[in-house]
């Protein structure tokens, strides 16, 4: 069983431990774990931008080199409970319809969209002040060009 | 301080217009309007959808463990309140994945399962079968035909009247469906009422068709096809609601500020 199928049954870990109360600190690890922490962060970034070829147009358009499709949620029909579930016809991709989404899954993967955009942002803003802390100023700013990308932009952008 | 962002799983509908999907006239697709309700359900994107959701779950387990080993190494490089602000911060921005990599993976985990386990055996299946050109039994009345032409029989000298109609085929229309059905009378197999209607199929013949059934307006074949259409759809519908019921009824994630 997948650890988030897990997470989703028992609610996930809840351990974690807590910073001593005496004043030294570890510059050295503690500008460690905020590079490893910007490394992982950065392994999200092709799910972030599509990737633009020279000439200025996507590359994700080509075959194989799309990152996730996030923009594509599957109808699940025009009739109950199908329009109940996801994406009403005529809904992000008819461009002549500009119809609500309407389904459960359109609404979660608003949700997800947010909450990915969020967790950039926070997890961005973290390893800078992380890094501020052990005056590490050049990975402080790696960090915040990470906060600005969009989760992802759609084709006609 | 914390962002929060939410999910509320809403409410699903029973397709009550199940019963009242019609027979569709037409070249293509002949038969009932359950072709066009598979085209519209998009099985390969919720395939395709499903496994980049399962994806964008298994990337925040990753971060889940890594926040997890270097949240324990933060805690033992530094101390004092300003450490204990950052650990607990962490923590917070810990929890917040830990809740969008559960949820993520579940309905990611759904929606894969319909688009590739569920949905091609619905958009492959061929529905009704039966011989073509059958006919009701009540329209079956031996060689009662109400032919009113005379009919020569050569087999007279036998003494049997073993038809009454000149013609070996006989043209019907049925106005229910777009079928002319032409049927010499003797080859035909006989459908029965009684049989359909009390089969698994009986419940997906609604009113009005059992009254054109009996007024001779509704073929056999289209009666059955239509039903049997009803019934795989009604069989798809069982399986989106499974679906829904799968999905986690509500997610929210609390992450910690990022100003």
């Amino acid at each position: 069983m997948p650890e988030w199928r897990a997470w989703a049954l028992d609610g996930g870990p809840t351990s974690w431990p807590e910073a001593l109360d005496s004043l030294e600190i570890d510059r050295s690890a503690v500008r460690d774990v905020a590079r490893a922490l910007l490394a992982d962060l950065e392994a999200y970034t092709p799910l972030r931008v599509w990737p633009r070829s020279e000439d200025g147009y996507l590359a994700g358009l080509e075959e194989g080199a799309e990152p996730a499709r996030l923009l594509d949620m599957p109808r699940f029909g025009e009739f109950p409970p199908g329009i109940d579930l996801g994406n009403f016809p005529g809904g992000p991709r008819n461009d002549f319809n500009d119809f609500a989404n309407i389904g459960a899954v359109n609404h979660f993967h608003d949700f997800m969209v947010l909450s990915l955009e969020q967790f950039f942002k926070s997890y961005a803003s973290y390893i800078a002040r992380l890094a501020q802390s052990v005056e590490e100023y050049e990975l402080a700013e790696e960090a915040s060009t990470l906060s600005d990308l969009e989760v992802i932009q759609k084709d006609d952008e | 301080m914390t962002k929060q962002t939410a999910w509320y799983k809403n409410g699903i509908r029973p397709d009550d217009a199940l019963l009242e999907m019609r027979f569709a006239l037409g070249y293509e697709k002949r038969g009932n309007e359950y072709h066009a309700r598979i085209e519209s359900i998009e099985g390969e994107i919720a395939g395709t959808s499903g496994r980049a959701l399962i994806s964008i779950a298994d990337t925040l387990v990753e971060t889940v463990s890594t926040v997890t080993a270097r949240g324990q190494e933060l805690a033992d490089a530094w101390g004092g309140d300003a450490a204990k602000e950052a650990v607990r911060e962490l923590g917070v921005l810990r929890k917040a994945v830990i809740e969008l990599a559960a949820a993520v993976g579940t309905v990611g985990e759904g929606i894969r399962w319909f688009g590739e386990e569920v949905y091609p055996c619905f958009a492959d299946a061929s529905v009704g079968s039966l011989i073509e050109d059958p006919i009701w039994d009540h329209e079956f009345g031996g060689n009662n035909c109400d032919c009113s032409l005379l009919y020569a029989n050569p087999l007279s000298w036998t003494g049997f009247d073993s038809a009454t109609c000149i013609r070996q085929e006989h043209e019907y229309y049925y106005e229910h469906s777009d079928r002319w059905i032409t049927h010499p009378r003797d080859a035909i197999p006989v459908v029965n009422r009684e049989d359909l209607y009390s089969s698994e199929l009986g419940p997906f013949v609604n009113e009005t068709e059992r009254q054109a059934i009996e007024d001779r307006r509704l073929d056999p074949l289209t009666a059955y096809k239509t039903a049997a259409a009803r019934r795989q759809m009604d069989r798809l519908n069982g399986y989106l609601e499974e679906l829904h019921g799968f999905l986690p009824a509500k997610a929210i994630c609390h992450f910690p500020d990022d100003a």
